[in-house]
């Protein structure tokens, strides 16, 4: 491509590839109903090992610390997670 | 069965059915840990090398004379050496690592021939130290962000499709249901990034476009490779780690479904605004900076989301060394993306642009906002993937402390200091300028020793990171893990 011109289309069209790209994936997701239930799809990452209302990280050697700590601020038995 | 058919059945990641989830999370992990540990060695290694790199730089900014005998050391090729290292060496090696295993989690699938995914993450970085020592000897491009010798992107681009292309196949496998938010912005960076590297590459390098579009190319591709790859990388991990050590589900999940998709559709665009002033079309720029005000939303979006999923858990925040850095990280993209908004006004463009306000706000972004989201994700990770306890709290703790003030006093420098940098160039008397650019030079002394003294900090908090890292590899107290967070035994010794 020689004329400035012609890679200002090229810019053009890539950006509006990138767009539609967007617009066709965004048309999916309407479609397969990612967009309903979402509360529900919003706890898809919890499990067994690491549930929802349960912390799970602390630092080495702090853990039973922490969680008592935690526990006496919520005003409720301790929790933890154990397999 | 065709040989290629018994390789695309081979690289099926689906797990088998009736299987109890617990085993299923157990799979990936196992499966995922020899290539994420790997990437994760490689990011570790990197970040070191970079930060010296950065140190080298900012001290030669106050005291030129620093190593100025040495030519592989001159600040232009340090400067560079440092970008290229921190960008393609730690964040990218981070990206593969944490949004890999996310998303292996999230899918819950396991990856089929990971030796494929080692391979190609061997070579990606055999690139990349290659592309480094070609800035070092003096090979480098005057491209931002793509400095590297252009001989050595096919390398780079060819390694990256091996990597990308398991996530693709990942999410091609998931178990049905919900695709989360995190896996949307994964999938989109995965995406994008190839997209918007091969076009730079093609365009300014091995079929150079000419005069300004190629700073039209540079710039949308610089400023797309935070927005479009570092910046997703970066909430996918928030959106997957503060709700998941908290136990809480995200505040409003339709807020960060539109977070993303604002994002995606918008982001794009807002690259030209680094070319405010320039000799390119004006409606060009104008689209650049409605783009970049629209980022606003995102921004508001998911500051709204991260903080009230967290507000009323401040001291459990404290309590998790994965969300010290993860709500740290989270806190300054919003800053970050805030700043970068208004930065892509006229008004306030004048007085940032080219100044060192610009590094400052690039810093917020990669830094404070992205690298603090992934030191978060790797405490997180790499016990659950080891089996094992971090060795050492205290180091940890020097970990977070050295990165966060250390970031904190950078940024408060580059940003004060630019600001009085643009105001003094921009100072006119009679039509000339009042300062010369020695006068501004001395005036910005104090902000780069400041830098300097960031720096070392900074250095501090990496240092302990690395022994931290490597006494983990190496098995360092590893019976204590029932009291941290993989919480694997029954009780604190038990083996695994």
């Amino acid at each position: 491509m020689e004329s400035w011109d012609g890679y200002l289309i090229f810019i053009a069209a890539m950006g509006a590839m990138f767009f539609t790209s967007a617009v066709l994936v965004l048309v999916w997701a309407l479609k397969h109903k990612q967009f309903s239930k979402l509360n529900q799809g919003a706890r898809v990452i919890f499990d067994e090992e690491e549930p929802e209302g349960v912390h799970t990280d602390y630092f080495p050697g702090e853990a039973a610390k922490a969680r008592e700590m935690l526990a006496k601020e919520e005003h409720k038995p301790l929790k933890h997670a154990t397999r | 069965m065709s040989p290629l058919i018994s390789f695309f059945t081979s690289i099926d990641p689906r797990q088998k059915t009736g299987v109890p989830l617990k085993v299923q999370l157990s799979e990936i992990d196992r499966q995922m840990r020899v290539p994420v540990i790997m990437f994760l060695c490689f990011a570790v290694l990197w970040l070191q090398i970079g930060t010296f790199f950065a140190m080298v730089s900012s001290i030669k900014l106050h005291n030129p004379e620093f190593l100025g005998d040495l030519s592989w050391l001159t600040f232009g090729r340090t400067r560079s050496a440092h970008l290229n290292s921190v960008a393609y060496g730690w964040a990218n090696n981070a990206v593969f690592g944490v949004g890999l295993w996310i998303m292996a989690r999230l899918c819950k699938v396991t990856v089929r021939h990971a030796g494929i995914l080692i391979t190609a993450g061997i070579f990606w970085n055999i690139g990349v130290a290659a592309g480094v020592f070609g800035i070092l000897s003096g090979g480098m491009t005057s491209i931002e962000w793509l400095e590297m010798p252009m001989q050595v992107a096919p390398l780079l681009a060819l390694s990256y499709a091996m990597i990308g292309v398991w996530g693709v196949i990942m999410f091609r496998y998931r178990a049905l249901g919900h695709v989360y938010v995190s896996q949307w912005y994964i999938l989109g960076g995965l995406f994008w990034f190839p997209w918007i590297y091969m076009i730079a590459q093609v365009m300014i390098l091995w079929v150079p476009a000419r005069g300004t579009v190629q700073a039209i190319t540079n710039w949308w591709f610089a400023h797309n490779v935070l927005g479009l790859w570092y910046t997703p990388m970066g909430l996918a991990a928030i959106y997957y780690f503060l709700p998941k050590v908290l136990g809480r589900p995200i505040h409003s999940y339709y807020l960060s479904v539109l977070g993303f998709w604002s994002l995606a559709l918008f982001y794009n665009w807002a690259g030209v605004h680094h070319l405010i002033g320039g000799p390119i079309p004006v409606w060009l720029i104008s689209a650049g900076i409605v783009a970049s005000v629209m980022m606003v939303i995102p921004a508001i979006v998911t500051a709204i989301n991260h903080h009230m999923t967290a507000v009323g858990n401040a001291r459990a925040v404290w309590c998790s060394p994965t969300l010290r850095f993860i709500v740290f990280g989270a806190m300054s993209y919003t800053f970050a993306s805030l700043f970068g908004s208004a930065m892509a006004l006229r008004d306030i463009n004048v007085v940032t642009h080219f100044s060192q306000f610009t590094v400052g706000h690039a810093h917020h972004g990669a830094y404070a906002f992205f690298t603090m989201v992934m030191f978060g994700s790797v405490y997180f990770m790499v016990p659950r993937l080891l089996k094992r306890e971090w060795p050492s709290a205290a180091l940890i703790k020097v970990h977070f402390w050295g990165t966060a003030i250390g970031i904190g006093i950078m940024l408060f420098a580059l940003h004060i200091g630019g600001w009085i940098q643009g105001e003094m160039w921009n100072e006119l008397k009679d039509g000339a300028p009042v300062y010369s650019n020695l006068d501004v030079s001395q005036a910005l002394v104090k902000w780069f020793l400041s830098r300097s003294f960031a720096g070392i900090l900074l250095t501090i908090g990496h240092v302990a990171f690395l022994v931290n890292f490597v006494w983990m590899l190496a098995g360092g107290k590893s019976t204590r893990y029932k009291e941290g967070p993989t919480l694997i035994g029954d009780k604190e010794g038990s083996t695994l």
